[in-house]
């Protein structure tokens, strides 16, 4: 055997050692570093996507339809310092697209929570009821004819007055300069959960800032002006109204149904609270007030949702597990007994490269989805193909009167054109996908083109490099002489 | 020599019949239909604790006030629901879980949609595939610049694609017209995901037969492109058959014993890997040696 072979086995060995000990022990620390790679919870410590292990899947897309990226971000930004204060295990944020976002929080039972918590923008006003009269003139210009037959008298025009009521912002004039009450007023961080000394109920507690608080106080002191009877002594505090004027009584628009509508009974310097809420939106409000208001606000509703019960993702990644091992095996079953002595070579070849990719999987690490599975599996289909166009081609070289060694050079040589096409175009459509996926918003489409692609390009690998080394390996052993073990 | 070239016209008329008959049904039928990530609404898939009667849940989901649903039972307990969106499209899925939970304690998978991402996403599948076809014609034309009209073999690979991508519908087609009861079958994400990993694998095997074709051209082993054609598919044919048996076993099994979830990216494969080797063989070669013999005729 020349120098180079037993290096190139030696190297071989080593690669295979390396990834199958990477996948085969579940959790390891990297040497020289704090990080740790796999899981100690899941199959081979690969990481598990939502639709094997439960959770949700959201996708919110920009109110604006052309947020900047700074605002995308700083949005992203707000969702993330959100989702942690509540608590969610390793959730997944980030933008897709130029105004869409996508969360994806694993484990999550409380959909409807998640769901508020991330998608209201949780802005929150304060606002005074102004009530206008208008009186609108109307010229009766035809006579009228009564019931009794006479006409009466139309010179005179007829008044009509009609009243509206309207919650109108509250603001007030600091230091020459009119502000507002709203959520911008807030300190972020401020705001906390506590609970009514008397009734023991939950309330969110917050702190506006030196103008917002001097604003407050003089909105109050002008309110309690009105007799305590008159509606205008009443403060309405909102959750995400907008800019705009609510009419009183209207609850048919967005936020305008207000949270609470105390009546002032004194001048308030400090900040008020607010109550009437159950616990779990106590604490809801006071993540969102705390992580700040969104540089662009989203749709209320998601675009997009997913949701994986945790028991029915447990029973398709063993159910997946279970159909790809059985899958594999029959074909290294099939690879041996029909292919014999090269059969075995493909079957290493094939272990070392299923070790390699899953290895490759752990260490990026891969997010393992179902449509990631199959992909595996059909890439493995394609380290297959390879293999078996190379030994039809060696059996077919053998049959025409070649020795082992020259048999085995020139079928790989005359199977490389074949293996190189066909992948070149499959790694063709996994980009293909991979773009595709991102537009489509679903992360199903693009884990699956990912897997396919780095599945692809190894699978050339290990049939050029691993098999033919294998083979090679046989050469200098007393089987290369049997040469009906090779065709 | 088995001349296989020889009777091209019945292969012909086999994949014809076939993809008319099956897109003619799909037609009728109507039994394939898009899912939510096209149309918009709700999707769910529930599995009962107890088993729970097709009857029961339809009532459960008339009295929450929806029309124009689906529901199909699996039996033990699983059902396939589809609804329109609710006006409260937040609180769907509380609205369906409690509803749901009267009959028994189930676990659920829910997915919703919004209609103003569902047609973005029929036109973007489109442009996927149409950008990959194209991407594989060039690389065709490119990697088979070496033998005289390397377009054409091009040419004949996409035929073949289109054949495999019809008869993946045409199948589709049949049963969900024939075997609904049993089989639940969108076009889906997964199915489209299946039809473009279809174009890969297609165009794989049409390759490694043109591969064979041209070698044999470089080498001049035969008189006739014919002959050559026919030689070729007969020498790569035991490769063709393992091949594809090999990667039916992988899909048999996660058929069989995969998870429901990737039914129709599997569905597909199955009818692509069928449809695939045959395609390269009887109808790409087959239409290379008929345009070649029809180029001939004209000039001669």
């Amino acid at each position: 055997m020349r120098r180079g072979q037993i290096v190139g086995i030696i190297l071989i060995m080593i690669v295979f050692v390396a990834s199958f000990a990477s996948v085969a022990i579940a959790e390891w620390n990297v040497p020289f570093t704090n990080s740790t790679k796999g899981s100690q919870e899941t199959p081979l410590g690969l990481t598990l996507g939502l639709d094997l292990q439960g959770g949700v899947h959201l996708v919110y897309e920009t109110v604006d339809p052309n947020p900047s990226a700074e605002d995308l971000l700083g949005t992203i930004e707000v969702i993330r310092t959100r989702v942690d204060a509540y608590g969610v295990a390793e959730p997944l944020i980030q933008s897709l697209g130029s105004n869409r976002v996508v969360v994806q929080l694993p484990g999550v039972q409380d959909v409807q929570a998640a769901k508020n918590l991330i998608g209201a923008p949780a802005v929150l006003d304060f606002r005074e009821l102004v009530i206008t009269s208008t009186q609108t003139v109307t010229a009766t210009e035809q006579p009228k004819e009564t019931e009794s037959g006479t006409t009466e008298d139309s010179a005179e025009d007829e008044v009509t007055e009609s009243v509206s009521a309207q919650w109108e912002i509250g603001n007030s004039t600091v230091d020459g300069e009119l502000v507002y009450i709203n959520g911008e007023r807030l300190i972020p961080g401020s705001a906390q959960v506590g609970f009514d000394p008397t009734t023991g109920s939950p309330e969110v507690l917050f702190q506006f800032d030196r103008k917002g608080s001097e604003a407050f106080r003089l909105l109050t002191r002008d309110l309690i002006q009105y007799e305590i009877s008159d509606p205008r002594r009443q403060l309405g505090i909102f959750l995400d109204a907008g800019d705009e004027p609510c009419v009183l009584g209207d609850a048919t628009t967005p936020g305008c149904d207000p949270l609470l509508t105390p009546v002032v009974q004194a001048e308030i310097p400090t900040s008020p609270r607010i109550t009437g809420l159950s616990l779990d939106e106590a604490q809801i409000l006071s993540i969102q007030l705390n992580a700040g208001a969104f540089p662009v606000p989203l749709s209320k509703d998601p675009i997009y949702e997913r949701d994986v019960d945790a028991f029915l993702g447990a029973d398709a990644l063993e159910r997946g597990l279970q159909a790809g091992s059985i899958g594999i095996i029959l074909v290294m079953l099939f690879m041996l007994i029909y292919y014999r002595m090269n059969g075995l070579v493909a079957v290493l070849a094939l272990m070392i490269y299923a070790s390699m990719v899953l290895s490759i999987f752990k260490l990026i690490p891969v997010v393992l989805t179902l449509s990631g599975m199959a992909a595996f599996v059909l890439s493995f289909g394609f380290a297959v193909d390879a293999n078996v166009l190379i030994f039809e081609r060696i059996k077919e070289e053998i049959r025409g009167g070649r020795g082992l060694g020259s048999a085995i050079e020139i079928g790989f040589n005359r199977a490389w054109p074949a293996i190189r096409d066909g992948n070149i175009t499959t790694l063709i459509i996994a980009a293909i996908l991979f773009w595709f996926g991102e537009r489509l918003g679903a992360g199903l489409v693009q884990g699956f083109a990912f897997t396919l692609g780095i599945g692809v390009a190894l699978s050339m690998l290990t049939a050029l490099v691993v098999t033919r080394r294998i083979l090679g390996l046989f050469l200098s052993t007393p089987l290369a002489r049997k040469l009906g073990l090779f065709s | 020599m088995w001349n296989i070239v020889r009777y091209r016209v019945i292969y012909f008329l086999l994949s014809a019949t076939l993809i008319v008959s099956g897109l003619v049904t799909l037609y009728i039928g109507s039994g394939l239909s898009l899912s939510i990530e096209f149309t918009g609404g709700a999707a769910i898939r529930a599995e009962f604790n107890t088993d729970v009667s097709q009857v029961e849940v339809e009532t459960v989901i008339d009295e929450m006030g929806y029309e124009n649903y689906v529901v199909q039972g699996f039996g033990d307990g699983e059902f396939f629901i589809r609804l329109p969106l609710s006006n409260d499209a937040v609180g769907q899925e509380n609205q369906v879980r409690s509803g749901l939970e009267k009959l028994s304690t189930l676990s659920m998978n829910f997915d919703q949609v919004s209609p103003s991402i569902a047609s973005e996403t029929i036109r973007n599948a489109l442009i996927a595939v149409l950008v990959a076809v194209v991407g594989i014609l060039l690389y065709i034309i490119y990697a088979f610049r070496g033998v005289q009209h390397s377009f054409r073999y091009g040419i004949c690979a996409v035929i073949a694609l289109a054949h495999d991508i019809l008869m993946a519908f045409a199948v589709a087609g049949v049963v969900t017209t024939f075997a609904s009861n049993v089989i639940r079958l969108e076009i889906s994400s997964m199915f489209l995901v299946g039809v473009l990993t279809l174009l890969g694998y297609s165009i794989n095997d049409t390759i490694v037969v043109f591969d064979r074709i041209r070698e044999n051209l470089l080498r001049e082993t035969h008189r006739t492109l014919s002959d050559t054609v026919n030689f070729s598919i007969l020498e790569s044919m035991g490769r063709s058959i393992n091949t594809s048996f090999t990667t039916l076993l992988v899909l048999l099994a996660l058929l069989l014993v995969g998870p429901v979830s990737i039914f129709d990216f599997i569905f597909v494969m199955i009818v692509g890997v069928v449809s695939g080797t045959y395609s390269s063989i009887f109808v790409a070669s087959q239409v290379l040696v008929y345009w070649d013999e029809r180029r001939s005729q004209a000039i001669g």
